[in-house]
Formats: structure tokens, C-alpha cells, sequence
């Protein structure tokens, strides 16, 4: 019960009239840390995997797509985690897979749930026949799993990073279209967002005063958790061979090559990127609990 | 690999000088060696002997199950060699020693083996390739004449008992001798009239309407459609349209088998009672149902499944009386390599044995047999296939033979080999290792594959010359699967730091990679290509022909071609070798439209107590399965040091 | 009610359409096509001339229009015939149902052990929350979403060999046939796409739990002086349960993602091998047919939870 009241003395403090933005922003971090253990854990992995990708000119030790080591060359001093099927360094291409994952994660999410909210605000607002016709697109889309449309598409385009953000845009849009479009439809009924109307509030007015600001949780809760699913579906788009590049350090890839190999040829290198993924996902979805348990207050402590 | 490019007029020149007759024959134990009528007279039709003992003598063997087996070492063209003619008169061995053996070992139960792939067609003339026709199909039917077994290098009959060479005015040919047991499994007797009738199924070629011949109808170039004849109930006759050497050794390749011709009409007894239409019948065959698949060979089938296997049982009434030596054939179909290792490794299955690209690599095989202390032993083929760069010589940078050759320069052969293919393999030559290249002399002579700091200073200079001093950026496509990626993988980043070429990738898939070629777009491509000869004249037919696949942009040169034609007509090997010498000198200038990366090696295992298993001349061949047997007992019992040296870094 | 029903059938038919429309447009984008692969087989080499090609493309259709392939293809499903397998030139209607029947099996024991794991981690975690046995199990049931599908099948497959020595059969067995030998090969690739959802069912049990507890009636019962187990058994988890129940239904569409690639590790020839075959050989019918049959099934399913949920919430008006 501890909890609780820390959390009630949290609510408490947060109630009390703000010193100052940093201030107040410090306070909220603080007690998303004190109260949200998980999420804090979760968060670290963001925090560490930014910092890698950030950083890896700096700490990698080699080029991560040039083959000093022999293939499949055992852990050693020269190559911390040995290396893989054509002898390139294992840890160097662990950090500056940190970057494509990062890459692929926050480009589909950017581009794929913007897109939704874009195009969910857009329908209902403009609704009647267009709505009609994009709800069953989005339907129809939904009726398929998403790896499979994801499939489909890189069977047409040539394989690159772009374009596998591309098809997990696509694979993953219509529940989020979906999600954003029901979340809008409520916003729009609240008293509030009526009244404005009523006095003749221009929609733009509302759909930045009211509608965004209100959807801004559901956006950051919905993003972190696809951010880890975009980092899967990667992954399995290289084991259907359609996914990144074999010579670009991804994680998936590297993990789908090492799979499709004797296991004794090199142990490390299924482990490793596999962990490296496991850690990232986990702590997406760790913060992406946490960030909803704070946003819904429906689910705080009883 | 692939026959079909057979069909092309030029080929039929390189078969003919190709020249054979080491065809070859002589048969298990006591053989019956063949009178000899020298055609040598026959113009550009005939080529010398050169072929035959070069081939013998090229295809290194590895056969686990028989002591100690080093691979032999690719020898030269012997220069030396005598012409060998066309052999007349062959009787066949009844029965050699191992068939007794393996009678006496006959298991009651399933040889359960693995593959990759659907079969995509039971009709074994139609279409399709190694996976889809094949081994499903290859079972079921016998072929006029085969690869021996136990003894790669040898044909000796199949169905045929005896066969001659004949001349009657013009005409010249071959005559066969059915077996006269032979019988399909409905049980008709196989007839002259049937051999006559698959051979024009055969010869039909593809522009016919509704045929499929992709993978036999390059017989069309000995054999002219619709003369095939039976002599009577035993005995057919076929005429060639020249004395060639190549007919034989085509004619033994396990595509060219004998068809039921009461099936393909529909005449069966059964069906006649049954009261099928023959349009039923044949849904029937392409169904893959078992009672509607008529052949004569050892295995009938059972039960297919799609995505799952295939299963036959043997034929009871098969007219080699004793074989097969086991119940059943069982093939699993598994797409997944970690689980195809893994039933191979917990004994789930006894064998694979389809070395395709990508499909098994030998150092996985090697780990396995290392993983299992030899109870599953690899086996390995060595420079199976040329995996190798195309470039498009009509747009830039390519367009300047310079670049061309900084690339041809630039490729560090010996990494690649110990890089993408762990050793396993050869660097990339023209032609088959040490068919007509020494790799040594190269090393010592040239510094693409010697000298490597002296390569690279004229790669740079010429790059400079041609106006890309500071190296360029270029797409490549690469066939989606090994070893293609991982060459691509261990090349760039050496053309990356030495040239400052930068190579982005990208994978594509077969179909989408075809039609880059076929239609001529892709720039620069990486492709693995499998040969069925090592003849030198296979190499030419695929890389330096118009409009071939593997000249997507039809290079042409006249001093290539003046060589092609003369090494196409020569008879006498020691002059033929000469030429091509030549031509090949011309070619490692590096200026022609495609880069030799390396020769790579195909891998395949089998369970220790599997025998008289031998490795055949290419992996299309000796598909069965009549042969091979279980000798039971403990996987520990195995002859160990058969596997001592096995060529391989473990 | 039947007004609902009829009204949501009918949605089915532009919801389908547009699927079939939206892979058709697709897939006739992709470079090459089944005649590719019947000509030069799998390894896509040779000579082949563009006669040849012209030729068998003719035969099969595949030079005609997009829209006309199209229009040809949707009135023989209208007339109940999904076409002809271009690869393999055979009907496979009866072998699409077969296949999905296996993959249904296979996504329905998933779905059963996610549920049986999942829940009771899900009501820990409600119970206790924000403690540190709700961390615990909220982390557990988020290990199996955190690791791809293809690495769990493989470390399965080679903890089995190395482990045991043993590995399920590779031989399909019909449930009806030999119920033990299709149990041994379902229940691995099952168990590990059931890992994988997991934390899915548990974070809906979580949360439906946590927001039922808030109820009114359950102070009510508390206040009564039942005892806390007595509660959560009788009061909240019946009423939690059902949006779990409903939430697992619909999961079946997303199930059949991970699907495609289990039945390659566990060799399961279900509608994933069916679907992987046709795409590698561009066997647009076939690969129509799986889409078709996919959309049918997850709409129909969706529709049949609609309906039940109906039944057992009296909340819900079908309007």
C-alpha cells in the first residue's frame, strides 16, 4: 500500500499550485520514476539504446559492414562477441544495428501513426462518402494479418530500409486509423468540444485547442508500442527474405542469417542480436504500460 | 544448372565438337567394351575426343562411403589425348556384385530423405526444374541409358540391354535393346513403341502449343522430331541428325525418360473399365493420384501432400528383380534450414541430397557431420557453380572497359573464397577450375589473382583514366539467397576500401532478378550459375551467345567469337585447348560483361549407414534411388576414417 | 437484430472486395510472374526465348489486362469457382478449406494456451498492483512479444535436439486420424505462437480486471465482508472476463501473421506454407483464394464475437 500513497502524496503535490514549467516537468518525472519502476526500466532502455545509436562511430570498434575477422571467428580480445558468417564484428554491428532499429522503429511510428491521426481527424470531420469508403478500406486492410500485407508489399519493391518502414506503415495503419478515428468521434461529443462548436469555432480551432492535445497520450502510448512492433516485423520480414539489406547491421537480419546457419557455427550471433532486440522491444513496451497507466485514469490505483 | 540452352544452333555446334564418345560405356563389373568406328570425317559436326576424359578426368568425386577418398585433383584438358569415336555395339552387365549386397541388406521400412521444395509437376517431361521435376518425378520412370551409380563417370544401360551405332547411307544412329522384363507398374510391357513415343514427347520442343520441354527438349538438336521408330516389339531405332558424341550422354541424363505412351493416349485397361476421359486422366497425372502415375521404374507413388512430402513404395514387379533395397521412399519437405539440420541431426531423416544454391551449404553439412561425430556424413561437390558479377556494358560506368577492368582488378578472389564460402570453393575463373586456366600460372602471371598491391595501384589509375578518381556509387542485385549475398557481402566493403567503389545492395528475388535480365535493366548483377559440363563449351554457350540469360546486354567481341567458332570446329584436342587458351587470355583482360567471383562447392549428407551411395558427375544425376542401402547397426560401427580428409576447414 | 446481421453481411462484400482488389493492384506490380517459374523452373536460369514466354503467358491469361484478370477471376468466384492453380494447373477450392481447417486448429490451441497462461498472470497483476508480483508477471507475459516469432521457433527446435534428441514428427497427421501424432506436431508451433500473444491477453485481463474492480459493486460485495478471493472469483472475473474472451477472438486475424512463418520451422502444412508456395511461385489465383478466404474468415469471425457479445452484455444495442 506503500504505493499508493506515495502516489496520492504524488497527485497531491501535483495539485498544488506550479513553481515553474522545468519545475513542474522535474516533479512529474519524478514521480512517473517513483511510481512507474517498470516504465523507468523501460524508459532506461530508450534512453541507452538513443545513446548507442547516437554513439556508435564512437564505440564500435570497426566498420560494421567491412570483414576484418574470419567467418564465424570465436569471441576474443579483437572481437569482443567473435564474428559472423562472412567475418565481420559482431559488436559493432550490434551498435550500429541500435541505429537501424531506432531507424526503422521511429520512422514507421512517425510516419505510420502521424499518418492515422492525420488521416483518423481528417475523416471524421469530413466524413459521409470518403468516410464510408475509407472505412472499408481500413476495414478491409484490418480483415488481413499485417505481416502478410507487409509481405506483399516488399514482394514489389526493391528491399531497402525505406521500404520496409513503408510496409510496416501500411501493415499497421488500419487499426491505428481506426483507434484515432473512435477516439476522435468521443472527443467530439464531450461538452466542451460541442460547446465550441456551437459558437462557431472554426474546425481547426478545435482540432488543435481540444482534439490534439486530448489525443497526444493515445498518440505517445500507441507509438511506443508499435515502435517494438515495427522492430519485430522487421525482423520477420528478413526471415520471409524480404527485409533489410543482408550487409546493413540490422538486428533481425542478422539474427534470420545466423538462424538459417549450423548452430554451431556460431552461437553468439543468435544470441546476441536476439537479446539486443528482446531488451529494446521489453523496454518499449515497459514504458508504453507505464505512459498508459498514467494517461488512463481509469486504471491508477484503486 | 540447366539443359534448355541446349536448344540454341550454336550449341549444337560446341556439342558436336564436344565430341564424346567417351561415352563411354562399360558396365559394372565385366564390361563389355565396344567396337569403335571412327566419325571423325563428319566436318564441324564432330569434334574430336576432347570432351570425354577431360570430363572424366574434371569431376572430382567424394564419396564418403568408399575409404579414403581425396578429391581429385581438376585435371587440365589432357593435350595428349587421342580422339575417342563413337562406340557401336554395348551389351549390358546383368547383375554387378553390390546389387546382390544390397539385396541381402534389404530394409523393411521407409528411406526417409529431405527436400525444399513442392514438386510442381508429375509429368517428368514437363517443364520445371531439379526440385520441381526431378526428384519427385525421377523415381518413378527409367531412362534408355543412365549414369552408373556406383561409378559416376560411366553410362551403362537402363532400360537398354544393348545398344549399336549404326550408318545406312545418310542415315547414321543408334539402335536399342529393351530389356525384355521391363514393364510398368500397370502391367504393360515397356516397348520399342514407348522408347519412340517419349522420344518425340521429348523432341517436341517448346513453341509447340501447350508444351513445357524445359528440361529435355535440347534433344531436338540430335534427334529430329517424329523419327524415332520401333523396329519391333524390343527394339527402337533412333537417327541423329549427325554423328554425335553428345547424344549418349544427354540421352543417360535422368530427364530423359521413358513415358508410358497407353498412358499419354490413355489406353490403360484400367482407365478403359474405369471409363475416364483421357482429359481425367491426365488431371489425374498432374494431380499427383497415385494409381493414375504409370511408370517402370523402382518406386511407385504413394501419397504427396503438398507442403509436407511425398512417399512411394517400391515396385514389386520393378525388372531389376531385388531393388530397391528399401519398402518405401519417404521426402520431406522442409523450407526451414534450422529445421532441416535439425532432422537431419536427430535422425529424423537419413539424407538430403540437393545441393542447389542456398539450399545446403557445405559447411553446414561439414559441422553437422562434425556435430553428429560422423554418424551424418557430408558430402561435398567440389565448384559445382560459378557465382559471378554481371556487368551492363552499355550504360555508365560500365560502358568503359577501363572501369571493367579496375573491377575485374579489384576483386580480391582469395578473400572471397575464405569469406563467403568458408574454403569451400575455388577462385573465380573463366571456365572450371583448372579446365583450361591454371590457377597457379595466373597467380604467378596475372595480378588480378597475384599481386594484389599491384592490382589495385592500376585499378586505381585506371578509374582516374576513365574519370571516376574518386571511385562511384552502384546499385547491385543480388539473387536472394548464397552463396550470391554473402559474395556480394565479402566484395563490397573490399571494393569500398580499396576503390572507393561503394556497392549498395539489394536482394532480389528469382523472378524479379529474371526479368532485370531478361529484359536487359539491372546494371550490375550478382548470379550463381551450376554447370552440367565442365567442357568449356558449356561456360561459352551460357555466358558469350546472343541473347543468351547470362549475356543480358549481348557483349560481343570478334576476337572472342573468331575463337569460339574455330575452338567449336576443331577436332584435335591439343589445338582446341590452344584456342581456348587463347580465348581465355582475351577474356582475363577484364573487359568483357561478366566477372568470374569464385567457384563454389554444393554440399549434401547422409547417415553414415547409408551405402553405395556415390557421388554422381552433377547433381542432376542418379536421382533413383535403386541403389543405396541400409546397413543397419550402430551409427558408431561407421567407418570413420572414410571421412579423415575431406577437404574442409572444420 | 437480423437488421444488424443483414447490414453487417452486407459490409462484408465491399470490405472484401477491396481486399482482393487492393493484393490484386498489388501483386500485378510485382516484376515477373508464374510463367517465370513454369519455364525455367526455381532456379530461374536458361535460354528461354520471349516466344516461349509470350506463348505460355497467352495460355495462362496473364497478358490480358489487369482489370480484365481481375473481372475474369471475381465472376468465377461469384459462380463459386476460385480458378485454377497457375503454378501446379489444378483446382485447389477444397484444399484451401482443408489447409485453413489446420492453420484454424492451429490458431485456436494458440489462442487456448495464451489464455490459460495469460489470465492468471493478468489477475495477479490486477490484484497486486503496482507491486512488486505485479512487475513480475507483467514482465513475464511481455517476454514472448519481445522476441520474434522465427528465434523462439528456432530455440525451440534446438533445445528439443540438443536437449532431448527429440523433435516433433515431420509428418502431418489428420486430427481425426491420428489425434496424438496432430497433437505432437501442433502443439510446439501453437505453444509458440500462444507465447508470443501473451502479453496481449494479459494486459487486456489486466486492465479489464483493475476497471471492474473500480465498480461500485464490487465495494459493495467488499463491504459485505466477503472474503477477498471469494470477490475477485465470483464478481469481478466473471464480469472482466468477457472483453478478454472477445479480445482473444479477434486476435485470430493477427494470429495468422505469426502463422506464415511457425508453419515453416514446424513444417505444419497449413494455410502459411499454402500462402509462402504461391507468393514464391506467383500464383496470383492462389494467392487470391488464401486473401479471400482470410478476409471471410476473420470477418465472420469478428461478427459471430459482435453477436455473442451482444448476448451476454444486454448493454449493447445493435442499432
Amino acid at each position: 500500500m506503500i504505493d499508493q500513497t506515495t502516489e496520492q502524496a504524488a497527485i497531491a503535490r501535483e495539485a498544488m499550485p506550479a513553481p515553474g514549467l522545468t519545475a513542474r516537468w522535474w516533479t512529474a518525472f519524478m514521480r512517473f520514476i517513483r511510481t512507474k519502476p517498470l516504465g523507468a526500466v523501460g524508459g532506461l532502455i530508450v534512453v541507452l539504446l538513443v545513446l548507442v545509436a547516437a554513439l556508435a562511430p564512437v564505440l564500435s570498434p570497426y566498420d560494421p559492414r567491412s570483414t576484418p575477422a574470419l567467418p564465424w571467428e570465436s569471441p576474443n580480445a579483437d572481437f569482443l562477441l567473435g564474428a559472423d558468417y562472412v567475418g565481420r564484428d559482431v559488436l559493432s554491428r550490434l551498435i550500429y544495428g541500435a541505429r537501424i532499429s531506432l531507424y526503422v522503429g521511429l520512422g514507421s511510428v512517425l510516419v505510420g501513426i502521424t499518418a492515422s491521426f492525420i488521416i483518423g481527424v481528417a475523416l471524421t470531420y469530413i466524413g459521409g462518402i470518403v468516410d464510408m469508403v475509407a472505412q472499408r478500406i481500413v476495414d478491409a486492410l484490418m480483415s488481413l494479418p499485417g505481416l502478410l500485407i507487409a509481405l506483399a508489399i516488399m514482394a514489389v519493391v526493391t528491399p531497402s530500409l525505406n521500404t520496409v518502414i513503408l510496409a510496416i506503415v501500411i501493415g499497421m495503419i488500419a487499426p491505428v486509423i481506426r483507434t484515432v478515428r473512435s477516439q476522435v468521434l468521443s472527443l467530439k461529443e464531450l461538452d466542451y468540444v460541442t460547446a465550441a462548436t456551437a459558437i462557431g469555432a472554426p474546425p481547426w480551432r478545435i482540432i488543435f485547442r481540444h482534439i490534439v492535445p486530448n489525443c497526444f497520450a493515445t498518440y505517445l502510448v500507441l507509438a511506443t508500442y508499435y515502435l517494438g512492433f515495427a522492430i519485430i516485423i522487421e525482423s520477420s520480414l528478413s526471415f520471409l527474405g524480404v527485409g533489410t539489406p543482408p550487409d546493413q547491421p540490422s538486428w533481425g537480419g542478422m539474427l534470420v542469417r545466423a538462424a538459417s546457419a549450423h548452430v554451431k557455427s556460431g552461437p553468439w550471433l543468435a544470441i546476441c542480436p536476439g537479446l539486443a532486440i528482446f531488451l529494446v522491444v521489453m523496454g518499449f513496451n515497459l514504458l508504453g504500460d507505464a505512459l498508459r497507466d498514467v494517461f488512463d485514469p481509469r486504471l491508477r490505483g484503486r | 544448372m540447366d539443359l534448355r540452352r541446349f536448344w540454341h544452333p550454336r550449341i549444337l555446334l560446341a556439342l558436336g565438337a564436344v565430341a564424346i564418345a567417351a561415352a563411354i560405356v562399360a558396365c559394372g563389373g565385366t564390361t563389355t567394351t565396344q567396337d569403335t568406328t571412327g566419325d571423325s570425317g563428319s566436318g564441324a559436326a564432330t569434334g574430336g575426343g576432347s570432351a570425354a576424359p577431360q570430363q572424366q578426368a574434371a569431376t572430382p568425386t567424394l564419396d564418403p562411403f568408399a575409404g579414403v577418398v581425396e578429391p581429385t585433383p581438376t585435371a587440365r584438358l589432357d593435350a595428349t589425348a587421342t580422339p575417342v569415336p563413337v562406340p557401336t555395339a554395348v551389351a549390358v552387365d546383368a547383375r554387378p556384385d553390390w546389387w546382390q549386397e544390397g539385396e541381402s541388406q534389404h530394409y523393411r521400412g521407409d528411406f526417409p530423405l529431405v527436400a525444399t521444395s513442392n514438386p510442381g509437376f508429375w509429368d517428368v517431361h514437363y517443364g520445371g526444374s531439379m526440385n520441381t521435376v526431378l526428384i519427385p518425378s525421377g523415381p518413378r520412370f527409367n531412362q534408355i541409358l543412365e549414369y552408373n551409380p556406383v561409378n559416376p563417370n560411366e553410362i551403362i544401360g537402363d532400360l537398354a540391354v544393348s545398344w549399336e551405332f549404326y550408318e545406312d547411307g545418310d542415315e547414321v544412329g543408334y539402335i536399342f535393346n529393351i530389356h525384355p522384363d521391363a514393364t510398368f507398374s500397370d502391367g504393360m510391357p515397356v516397348t520399342a513403341d514407348d522408347v519412340a513415343f517419349s522420344i518425340d514427347r521429348i523432341t517436341l520442343g517448346q513453341v509447340e502449343e501447350g508444351v513445357l520441354r524445359a528440361r529435355t527438349g535440347f534433344l531436338n538438336n540430335f534427334v529430329k522430331h517424329g523419327t524415332a521408330s520401333a523396329v519391333d516389339d524390343k527394339t527402337v531405332k533412333i537417327p541423329l541428325r549427325f554423328p554425335a558424341a553428345g547424344f549418349l550422354p544427354n540421352l543417360a541424363s535422368d530427364y530423359m525418360k521413358v513415358y508410358p505412351k497407353h498412358v499419354a493416349e490413355n489406353l490403360t485397361q484400367e482407365q478403359a473399365n474405369t471409363g475416364k476421359t483421357q482429359a481425367e486422366a491426365l488431371a489425374a497425372i498432374s494431380a499427383g493420384t497415385p494409381d493414375s502415375l504409370i511408370g517402370s521404374g523402382p518406386w511407385m507413388l504413394r501419397e504427396w501432400e503438398k507442403d509436407s512430402g511425398y512417399s512411394y513404395d517400391a515396385n514389386p514387379n520393378y525388372f531389376k528383380t531385388g531393388r530397391p533395397f528399401f519398402d518405401g521412399l519417404k521426402i520431406f519437405l522442409i523450407r526451414d534450414v534450422a529445421r532441416r539440420l535439425s532432422a537431419l541431426q536427430a535422425g529424423q531423416v537419413y539424407g538430403t541430397y540437393q545441393p542447389v544454391t542456398g539450399s545446403n551449404r557445405p559447411e553446414d553439412m561439414a559441422r553437422l557431420e562434425e556435430d553428429t561425430n560422423g554418424r551424418v556424413r557430408a558430402v561435398i561437390l567440389e565448384a559445382s557453380g560459378v557465382q559471378a558479377f554481371f556487368l551492363n556494358h552499355t550504360k555508365p560506368p560500365f560502358d568503359d572497359p577501363r572501369v571493367r577492368r579496375a573491377m575485374y582488378l579489384g576483386i580480391d578472389r582469395e578473400n572471397a573464397v575464405e569469406k563467403a564460402i568458408l574454403g569451400f570453393g575455388k577462385p573465380g575463373t573463366f571456365f572450371a577450375p583448372g579446365v583450361v586456366e591454371d590457377l597457379e600460372v595466373l597467380k604467378a602471371e596475372n595480378v588480378a589473382y597475384g599481386d594484389r598491391e599491384a592490382a589495385l595501384a592500376e585499378a586505381r589509375q585506371l578509374l582516374t583514366e576513365a574519370g571516376y578518381p574518386d571511385g562511384f556509387e552502384i546499385t547491385h542485385n543480388v539473387v536472394n539467397s548464397n552463396p550470391s549475398l554473402s559474395t556480394a557481402e565479402t566484395v563490397a566493403p573490399q571494393l569500398r576500401e580499396d576503390l572507393n567503389i561503394d556497392i549498395v545492395i539489394q536482394p532480389t528475388d528469382l523472378a524479379t532478378m529474371y526479368v532485370g535480365l531478361r529484359d536487359g535493366v539491372a546494371n550490375f548483377d550478382g548470379v550463381g550459375t551450376g554447370i552440367i559440363l565442365r567442357d568449356p563449351g558449356d561456360i561459352i554457350n551460357q555466358f558469350y551467345l546472343q541473347d543468351v540469360l547470362r549475356n543480358p546486354h549481348n557483349w560481343q567481341n570478334d576476337e572472342v567469337d573468331e575463337l569460339i567458332d574455330l575452338q567449336n570446329r576443331e577436332v584435335d584436342p591439343a589445338t582446341r585447348q590452344g584456342h581456348l587458351e587463347d580465348l581465355a587470355a582475351i577474356l582475363h583482360q577484364g573487359e568483357s560483361h561478366w566477372l568470374p567471383v569464385l567457384w563454389y562447392s554444393s554440399g549434401g549428407a547422409f547417415d553414415c549407414r547409408i551405402r553405395n551411395f556415390h557421388y554422381p558427375p552433377t547433381v542432376q544425376l542418379v536421382k533413383k534411388w535403386d541403389h543405396v542401402w541400409w546397413a543397419g547397426g550402430e551409427a558408431s560401427a561407421c567407418d570413420h576414417s572414410a571421412s579423415a580428409d575431406r577437404g574442409y576447414r572444420p | 437484430m437480423t437488421q444488424y446481421l443483414i447490414r453487417r453481411l452486407l459490409l462484408f462484400i465491399p470490405t472484401m472486395l477491396l481486399a482482393t482488389i487492393l493484393v490484386f493492384a498489388l501483386f500485378s506490380i510485382v516484376p515477373g510472374d508464374a510463367a517465370v517459374f513454369l519455364l525455367t523452373g526455381e532456379d530461374a536460369s536458361g535460354t528461354v526465348t520471349d516466344a516461349d514466354f509470350e506463348r505460355l503467358r497467352e495460355d495462362l491469361g496473364l497478358n490480358r489486362p489487369i482489370y480484365v484478370q481481375y473481372a475474369d477471376w471475381l465472376w468465377g468466384v461469384v459462380r463459386g469457382d476460385l480458378g485454377i492453380s497457375l503454378y501446379y494447373g489444378q483446382p485447389f477450392g477444397f484444399e484451401l478449406i482443408e489447409r485453413f481447417a489446420r492453420t484454424f486448429e492451429l490458431a485456436v490451441l494458440a489462442i487456448v494456451m495464451a489464455f490459460v497462461a495469460a489470465v492468471p498472470l493478468g489477475i495477479i497483476s490486477a490484484m497486486k498492483q503496482d507491486s512488486g508480483v505485479d512487475y513480475a508477471s507483467r514482465v513475464i507475459a511481455l517476454v514472448g512479444i519481445a522476441m520474434p516469432t522465427f528465434w523462439i521457433g528456432v530455440l525451440v527446435i534446438y533445445g528439443l535436439v540438443y536437449g532431448t534428441g527429440w523433435l516433433p514428427p515431420l509428418e502431418y497427421a489428420h486430427l481425426w486420424e491420428d489425434p496424438l501424432q496432430n497433437l505432437k506436431l501442433m502443439v510446439l508451433p501453437a505453444a509458440v505462437i500462444g507465447f508470443h500473444d501473451m502479453a496481449f491477453t494479459a494486459r487486456v485481463t489486466r486492465s479489464a480486471m483493475l476497471e471492474v474492480m473500480r465498480e461500485d459493486y464490487m465495494r459493495t460485495a467488499r463491504s459485505k465482508g466477503l472474503r477477498e478471493w471469494v470477490v475477485v472469483g465470483r464478481h469481478a472475473l466473471k464480469n472482466a472476463m468477457l472483453p478478454v474472451i472477445t479480445v482473444s477472438g479477434y486476435q485470430f486475424g493477427r494470429l495468422l501473421g505469426g502463422v506464415i512463418i511457425v508453419e515453416q520451422i514446424f513444417v505444419v502444412p497449413g494455410v502459411g506454407n499454402f500462402l509462402i508456395d504461391a507468393i514464391n511461385h506467383r500464383d496470383f489465383p492462389v494467392i487470391q483464394g488464401v486473401i479471400l478466404m482470410t478476409a471471410v474468415v476473420v470477418l465472420l469471425l469478428n461478427l459471430i464475437i459482435d453477436m455473442f457479445y451482444g448476448v451476454l452484455d444486454p448493454r449493447i444495442r445493435y442499432s
